[in-house]
Order: structure tokens, then C-alpha cells, then sequence
């Protein structure tokens, strides 16, 4: 028997069947716990706080159910190839082709190649459009398995069909993190804007195209950025910012993990003026702010929000800055919340 | 001894999947992934905060898996094991990485206080207290959040920690009161925090 009488927070943290209790409460522990609380009430504080502190210990950085099934889909693909790769080999290791027959199956397949790239190559690509309503985020996987988060209120194009040497291209409108996968024939990866062309091998970046201004943030890896009328090209290394307005170029370094966390349906504010954040909100829901107070504009705020909820979004807004919040289809109207004494 | 202390009927469960897994069959190969892929992600997320190479990692354990599955033998737990070949996976992985790029993509990691079936028990708890912990949990070096998240979190025990995370017995003990140790730095720093910033934290963690 344990004496529990002795114990110090950490002692009952630490413990195997204290644990097992608050984890997994039976009534058998539920009765022990109760009457040890009874018999020594001067321990209650320390049982108390051990049992909050192992509660309150929950890891919850979950995969979205949409990862989930794109990393099946990767394995399951992987799993077919092994299938086949069986199946090939042990139909060679049981029968033996002829050389004759090797040369029928050889001529076969180059007819088939010869036939397929002169229908590659004459028929007209057809194109993919995607596009995000408001308050959508979207994936798509690329056919060179490299993946887009699209924002809301945006749009991306690219060609139907990709082959294994050139340029991979895509054109966008709005928001968009890149996940690019580096082949092994080192193929570019070309982003198209209105006022610049973003190119890379393989990396995970952020673009932003909102209203004549472009805002690209690298996550990792490398990209090059050639800006139209502009002989030379700006290279961004991880965590730096590049921003276009009005043909300016800027170059920062930043916070590019918080840029690119709306793809996880957050955003995250680092002493950003409200100005900024309503704006953020007018791209993403395609809200209009008709009444804003001046004098609030340039409150800051730093913390977290999600934005699958937009009733949760805008009470949490409310609360942080004392304000109050009215909304009427599409309309917003924000007023300094009066205090009540 | 080192069987994971779930209850013995997930237990059974497990090996049974395991078992037919092993024959092929893909439905009870699909079970798995489905049961394990979200775990595995967490666990992997506190050994490192790169969360585009956990999921490349959890996806390469369980090619790995079926395709040496007829090799593959599993002692003690299914859980157990993928841990540790999960683990072996990152570090390897992580490692060949910070070769190449210097500072790579951290992203934004959350340890996010979660409605639990204990909700009779969590009505005691105070809110505030709950969230400085899980804030506090986030600030912690990897080994320590990887400990905390097997010892408290998975409830391992210390036998297997000891084997997952190569480490002694002494070390395990050690790394765990240091962990706890910190973890309660980090909350004292926490609970100093502004409320503004605070508030909005907690609106985000309730959303």
C-alpha cells in the first residue's frame, strides 16, 4: 500500500494509479479517492490540482479529415504499384518469353507511345479552373502531386494535362499556399499574377494577389520572383515577404507561418491594427463594414482566431475589443460597446 | 508487462487487424491507418513542429508496413510499435533535412483544450487554469511535450517510454520531473500574461 498521506503534487502526478483514476475513473478508484480526500482533507489541494494538471494535458493538433484521406489515397497508390510490380514479376519468373515475343511487346509499346504523344501533342489542352466561394477553403492536388490550399473568394487555373519535363503553370486570383514537390527532373513551377511570375523547384510558400497588391511569404525552400517590366528577378529565402504594390517592390522578413495558417481555418494577429484584420475578413467572407468608429482602426491585436465559425469569429472580436457587432446580410455595422456604469 | 494500457478488448482488436493485415487484407489495413494516423501525427508534431514532414513520415510507416508485412512480427502493442518506428522515422528524416535548409517551415502548432468525456470532472476545473496548462504545454522544449505526451497523454508506462525514446531508465524519470518542472515555469509565466491577450486566446481555444 502506497502512502498516499506522504505524497507531494508531483508524487501524485507521477503516479500510475492516480492516473489510471483520473483518465479512466471506476467505482471502485471514484470510492478510494473520495474517502482519501475525506480522511485528509489538508491533501485535497494537491489531489486537486495533480488531477487538473493531467486533464488539462491534451494534445489536440489534428490531421483535417480532408489530409487524412489524401495521405490514404498516397498509400493506397503506393500499394497498387507494389501489386502490379508482384504481378509482372511472377508472371516472368513462371513463364519464359521468347526473344521473339520480347520484340512484339517492345514494338507494341512504342506503337502505343508513338500513338498517345501525337495525341498529346496535337489535341488542345483543356483546362482546370477551381474557384472558392466566400468562407470556402479548398485543396487540390496537382497532377504532379504537388498540392494548393486555396482562400476563399479565389481562383486558380491550370492545364489538364502535365508531362514529366516541362514547366509546370499555374495561374491565380486571390489567395493560395503551394506545396510544391521537387521532381526528379528538376521541372519548374511557375505561379502566374497579374504583375509577377513566382518560380520554383520545391518548396511551401504563400501567394497573395488581393487588389493590385501581391504578397508572396516562403515557408521553405526557394522561389524567384520576376516582376513584369522588371529585368531583375528578387529571390526569397524561407521567412522572408515579398510585397508589389503599384510596381514597388518591398522585401521583409516576417512571421510567414502565421501568413499561411488561414489554411488551417485560423487567423493569427500579431499587434495587427483592426484595419488590417477587417480587411483580411472582407477577402475571406466578402463582408462590407459600413459603420466602423474611427477611433477603433488602430486598436491591435494579437491571438488567434477560427474562421469556420463566423458567429464565434465576430463574439470573439466583440469581447477582445469591447465592441459590439450587428450584422445584416453582408453588412456590418461595429459600435463601441457603452459601459454599463 | 509492456502491453499499452488500453483495455484488453482494443487490445484483441488490434492484434486481430494486425493479424489479418498481415494476410493482405486491406479493409483491416485501412482500420488501422484510420485508428492510428491521427495519433501518430500528434505524437510525431511533439517530436517536431513541421507538420508537412510528420505527415510524410506517417505516410511512409505504413507503406513501409504493408509492404514488409510479411516480415513483420508485433510483439507487445501495435500502438508501441508504431511509435517507436514512427519516431525513428522523423528523427531520420528531420535530420536529413536540417541538412538542406537551415531554418525550414515551422508551422503554427496548437495544443487545444478539447471537450472530453470527463465533463463532470472537467466542471471542477477551472477554465483559465485549464488553458494556461495547455498554453504553457506548447512552450515546452520537444523531448519534454514528446514525454508528456506519452507518459500523461497515452499513458505509457515508464518501461516503455525507456525503449520508444532510447533513453534509461533514470533519464525517462529525470525528463519527466523536468518536464513537469517547466511545464509549471511556463504556467506561472502564463498566468502573468496580459488579459487582453489572454481573453482572445481563450475565445480562440473555446471557438
Amino acid at each position: 500500500m502506497k502512502n498516499y498521506k506522504e505524497y507531494t503534487e508531483n508524487d501524485f502526478v507521477m503516479d500510475a494509479d492516480f492516473l489510471e483514476w483520473v483518465k479512466h475513473p471506476s467505482g471502485e478508484s471514484e470510492v478510494f479517492w473520495t474517502s482519501f480526500i475525506k480522511e485528509n482533507p489538508q491533501k485535497k489541494e494537491e489531489v486537486y490540482n495533480a488531477k487538473t494538471l493531467l486533464l488539462s494535458m491534451v494534445f489536440k493538433q489534428n490531421l483535417l479529415q480532408s489530409e487524412k484521406e489524401v495521405m490514404w489515397q498516397e498509400i493506397r497508390t503506393a500499394m497498387r504499384k507494389q501489386k502490379e510490380g508482384k504481378l509482372v514479376f511472377m508472371k516472368t519468373g513462371r513463364t519464359s518469353f521468347s526473344k521473339m515475343s520480347m520484340y512484339v511487346v517492345a514494338a507494341l509499346l512504342l506503337g502505343c507511345v508513338l500513338f498517345l504523344s501525337f495525341y498529346y501533342f496535337t489535341e488542345k489542352k483543356p483546362e482546370h479552373l477551381v474557384t472558392t466561394q466566400f468562407a470556402e477553403i479548398k485543396k487540390i492536388i496537382l497532377p504532379d502531386s504537388s498540392s494548393i490550399i486555396l482562400n476563399a473568394n479565389s481562383n486558380i487555373k491550370y492545364s489538364n494535362q502535365w508531362d514529366k519535363v516541362s514547366d509546370r503553370e499555374v495561374w491565380i486570383d486571390g489567395e493560395a499556399f503551394f506545396s510544391v514537390r521537387h521532381t526528379k527532373t528538376n521541372q519548374r513551377f511557375i505561379v502566374h499574377t497579374n504583375e509577377a511570375d513566382i518560380e520554383v523547384l520545391g518548396t511551401e510558400f504563400n501567394v497573395m494577389e488581393r487588389e493590385e497588391k501581391i504578397k508572396v511569404s516562403l515557408n521553405s525552400g526557394s522561389v524567384k520572383i520576376s516582376v513584369y517590366d522588371n529585368a531583375n528577378p528578387v529571390f526569397l529565402i524561407p521567412g522572408e515577404i515579398l510585397e508589389l504594390n503599384a510596381k514597388k517592390i518591398q522585401k521583409g522578413a516576417g512571421k510567414v507561418e502565421d501568413i499561411s495558417v488561414w489554411k488551417e481555418n485560423k487567423l493569427v494577429f500579431d499587434d495587427t491594427p483592426l484595419s488590417e484584420i477587417l480587411k483580411q475578413l472582407r477577402y475571406i467572407y466578402g463582408w462590407e463594414f459600413a459603420t466602423v468608429p474611427n477611433d477603433i482602426l488602430n486598436e491591435k491585436l494579437t491571438g488567434g482566431v477560427e474562421t469556420n465559425d463566423e458567429k464565434v469569429l465576430l463574439r470573439t472580436l466583440e469581447r477582445a475589443l469591447r465592441i459590439q457587432i450587428t450584422k445584416q446580410g453582408n453588412t456590418i455595422h461595429i459600435s463601441r460597446l457603452q459601459p454599463v456604469l | 508487462m509492456l502491453l499499452a494500457n488500453s483495455s484488453p478488448t482494443s487490445v484483441e482488436r488490434d492484434s486481430f487487424l494486425w493479424r489479418e493485415m498481415k494476410e493482405g487484407n486491406e479493409a483491416a489495413f485501412s482500420e488501422i491507418f484510420d485508428t492510428y494516423s491521427n495519433l501518430l501525427f500528434q505524437y510525431g508534431s511533439t517530436i517536431i513542429n513541421d507538420k508537412e514532414l510528420v505527415k510524410d513520415c506517417v505516410q511512409e510507416l505504413f507503406i513501409v508496413i504493408w509492404t514488409n508485412k510479411d516480415t513483420l512480427s508485433v510483439a507487445r502493442s501495435i500502438k508501441y510499435y508504431l511509435f517507436f518506428s514512427l519516431r525513428r522515422l522523423v528523427l531520420k528524416k528531420a535530420g536529413k533535412r536540417r541538412k538542406f535548409f537551415s531554418l525550414s517551415s515551422f508551422n503554427h502548432s496548437s495544443y487545444i483544450i478539447e471537450a472530453q468525456d470527463h465533463s463532470i470532472v472537467m466542471k471542477e476545473i477551472n477554465i483559465n487554469h485549464q488553458l494556461i496548462i495547455a498554453m504553457a504545454l506548447e512552450k515546452l522544449p520537444a523531448r519534454q511535450k514528446e514525454i508528456i505526451f506519452l507518459k500523461f497523454y497515452q499513458e505509457l508506462k515508464n518501461e516503455e517510454i525507456q525503449i520508444i525514446m532510447n533513453l534509461n531508465n533514470q533519464v525517462v524519470r529525470n525528463t519527466l520531473c523536468k518536464a513537469l518542472h517547466s511545464l509549471r515555469l511556463q504556467m506561472k509565466d502564463w498566468a502573468k500574461n496580459g488579459y487582453h491577450q489572454l481573453l482572445i486566446t481563450l475565445f480562440y481555444f473555446l471557438a
